[in-house]
């Protein structure tokens, strides 16, 4: 079923009275007729109807030959019409594109066998212009060159074909780019959000020279903020090699809105330097670098190797940054004893 | 036309089949890969080079890509920028020749049914280049490939010695501290390899993982021969290089049940 859209209806009536003569009926002409006029969703046509009444008070006259016609005009001059015996009539045009004002105007025509032709005439306007939606919207956009295909948002135009334009308020939010389909937007945070939901996209649309009402959608545009972090149950090696191994799982949040991050592929870099170490011999430190995994954590090793037996007093203390996406969300003192390493939250903490 | 037009043209037709013939893989593809359809929404526009190949691997759908990537030094941490233009519904032939005609001094070959190895034009026979250390054997046994991807020195042990050369009667204590995609445990036993040819087999190893994890992600390598702070200082990491649906494309069995 065509979903339409209810434009306005108007009525016309023909209201003429004869002076009677004394003491005979009097004549009294009271002829109606409406006009509607839809647009079908997909602007691609008109659909028009009319529909007259004629209530007049006739005395010794006849009303017959009803007749309706519907006439629609394009904003280029061009029309169809459509003239139906009785009081009805409908009618539709095809836009083929063509965006503007429409008129539909209906006609209701009858012959009175006392005064001949009477006419009653009805209009209304259909506007046909281009509409944009945002389907999904967007309810964060993640900072960070890696986090862009994590911020796609798209508007749909209505007839397709047109030029999209996004915009943002405030202006210094975030930055757009193109994406490979029509009507999506790449998102690159620039400033954070001051609170949740205050950034408003705007998708423009415009078709053929008409601009469509524009969509909006609300979001908010984070930064990586502080960590969670989960326990640290080191796995000793086997003689000859000495030491131990494993893993700390990281859970990344944003602000504003403390969102718990759940991007995979974000870059996580991180400064280690060493603070002090009672180690006689050389200790020398590693360090790699990696991604939020596929669940969206930080996961950091932890390792201490040596062909040795680990000295039963080791104390070796690191100062441990972690970034993600180069913004910092985390400072750690990581002690590294002969059996474990214990780490040391210096925040943030929010 | 001019002899002078007619000059430009030849130049012109010969520099574009020249790095056309430069963006095609270094060794021919057995794998087929370079057939492979691109099928989801690709980032656009201006990326760095590592990132551009992440968004083809990422916006893949019914198959899968993954990467061990040889930075050249000076391309960290101010990496060379590439304009990302994918044509719809392309290739992965078409969308690598489009971005290493961008950067004619890097090439490629493809080292698996899904694996891509990228390095700097004529590193693989560089003898100063860390990566062709060759190593008679190196044996690891149900280790997550992604400490060995960012730690190759933990596993490798002429490696560690070229990185920090042990003193004389000083003993040594090493320190490995940095994040980590764990990704599949991998088993493997090789002969006579590089670095370059340990770390590819590992990432090839994580094509099909055994585990269930959600750690499980098969991994890609990237190696840079500076920190982000832009000290000299040979370094691994790891990337995600996968599509949404990646556990589908890498359990295909299990997310039919």
């Amino acid at each position: 079923m065509r979903n339409l859209i209810q434009l306005g209806l108007m009525i016309a009536a023909a209201l003429l009275s004869v002076a009677p003569l004394s003491g005979q009926c009097q004549m009294i002409y009271n002829v109606s007729v409406y006009a509607d006029a839809s647009v079908s969703s997909d602007l691609s046509t008109i659909y028009a109807y009319s529909s007259g009444a004629d209530n007049s008070t006739t005395c010794n006259c006849t009303h017959s030959n009803y007749q309706a016609t519907l006439t629609v005009y394009a904003p280029n001059g061009s029309k169809v019409s459509r003239t139906q015996p009785g009081m009805q009539s409908s009618d539709s045009m095809a836009t083929n594109d063509l965006m503007g004002t429409y008129d539909a105007v209906a006609q209701q025509a009858l012959n009175c066998s006392c005064f001949g032709q009477v006419l009653a005439t009805a209009s209304v306007p259909a506007r046909v212009s281009p509409t944009v939606t945002i389907p999904a919207g967007i309810s964060y956009v993640l900072y960070g060159p890696d986090a862009v295909g994590y911020n796609l948002v798209q508007a749909i135009g209505t007839p397709p074909g047109g030029q999209y334009a996004w915009s943002v308020t405030p202006a210094n939010r975030l930055s757009f780019s193109n994406g490979l389909m029509p009507g999506v937007a790449q998102l690159q945070a620039n400033t954070p959000s001051a609170y949740q939901n205050d950034t408003v996209l705007t998708a423009n649309y415009t078709y053929s020279g008409t601009a469509a009402v524009p969509a909006t959608t609300s979001t908010t545009v984070t930064v990586y903020r502080y960590l969670t972090q989960g326990s640290y149950n080191p796995i000793s090696f086997s003689p000859p090699t000495y030491g131990y191994f494993g893993n700390v799982y990281y859970s990344v949040y944003a602000q504003p809105g403390q969102l718990l991050v759940l991007a995979s592929g974000l870059s996580v870099i991180e400064s280690v330097s060493q603070t002090s170490s009672n180690y006689s011999g050389a200790a020398v430190t590693f360090q790699g670098n990696a991604q939020t995994n596929s669940s969206g954590n930080i996961v950091d090793y932890l390792a201490v190797k040596s062909n040795n037996p680990l000295p039963a007093n080791l104390k070796i203390i690191n100062d441990q940054e972690i970034f993600v996406e180069g913004l910092y969300v985390r400072d750690n003192t990581v002690t590294f004893s002969n059996s474990t390493a214990t780490i040391g939250n210096n925040g943030p903490y929010n | 036309m001019r002899p002078t037009n007619l000059c430009l043209l030849s130049a012109m037709t010969l520099a574009l089949a020249m790095t056309t013939a430069l963006a095609q893989p270094a060794t021919p593809d057995k794998f087929g890969l370079m057939k492979k359809p691109i099928e989801g929404l690709m980032v656009t526009g201006r990326r760095t080079f590592t990132q551009a190949l992440r968004d083809g691997a990422i916006a893949m759908r019914s198959h899968y890509l993954t990467f061990g990537i040889e930075l050249a030094d000076g391309d960290y941490p101010e990496e060379r920028m590439v304009i990302s233009s994918p044509p719809p519904g392309g290739t992965v032939g078409e969308f690598l020749q489009d971005l290493f005609r961008q950067v004619p001094t890097y090439e490629y070959e493809v080292v698996s049914e899904h694996a891509v190895s990228v390095y700097p034009r004529g590193a693989k026979e560089d003898p100063n280049d860390i990566l062709n250390l060759r190593v008679p054997r190196f044996d690891v046994d149900g280790e997550d490939a992604g400490v060995v991807l960012v730690f190759p020195q933990q596993f490798i042990a002429e490696l560690r010695a070229k990185l920090a050369p042990p003193t004389p009667g000083q003993d040594q204590l090493f320190m490995y501290i940095g994040p980590v995609s764990p990704g599949p445990k991998v088993t493997l036993h090789l002969r006579d390899v590089t670095v370059r040819e340990i770390l590819n087999a590992v990432t090839v190893a994580t094509e099909n993982p055994k585990g269930d994890g959600p750690d499980d992600a098969p991994c890609s390598w990237i190696y840079r021969t500076r920190t982000h702070t832009g000290e000299v200082k040979p370094n691994w990491g790891t990337l995600f290089s996968l599509p949404p649906n990646w556990k589908e494309l890498v359990h295909p069995a299990r997310s039919q049940q």
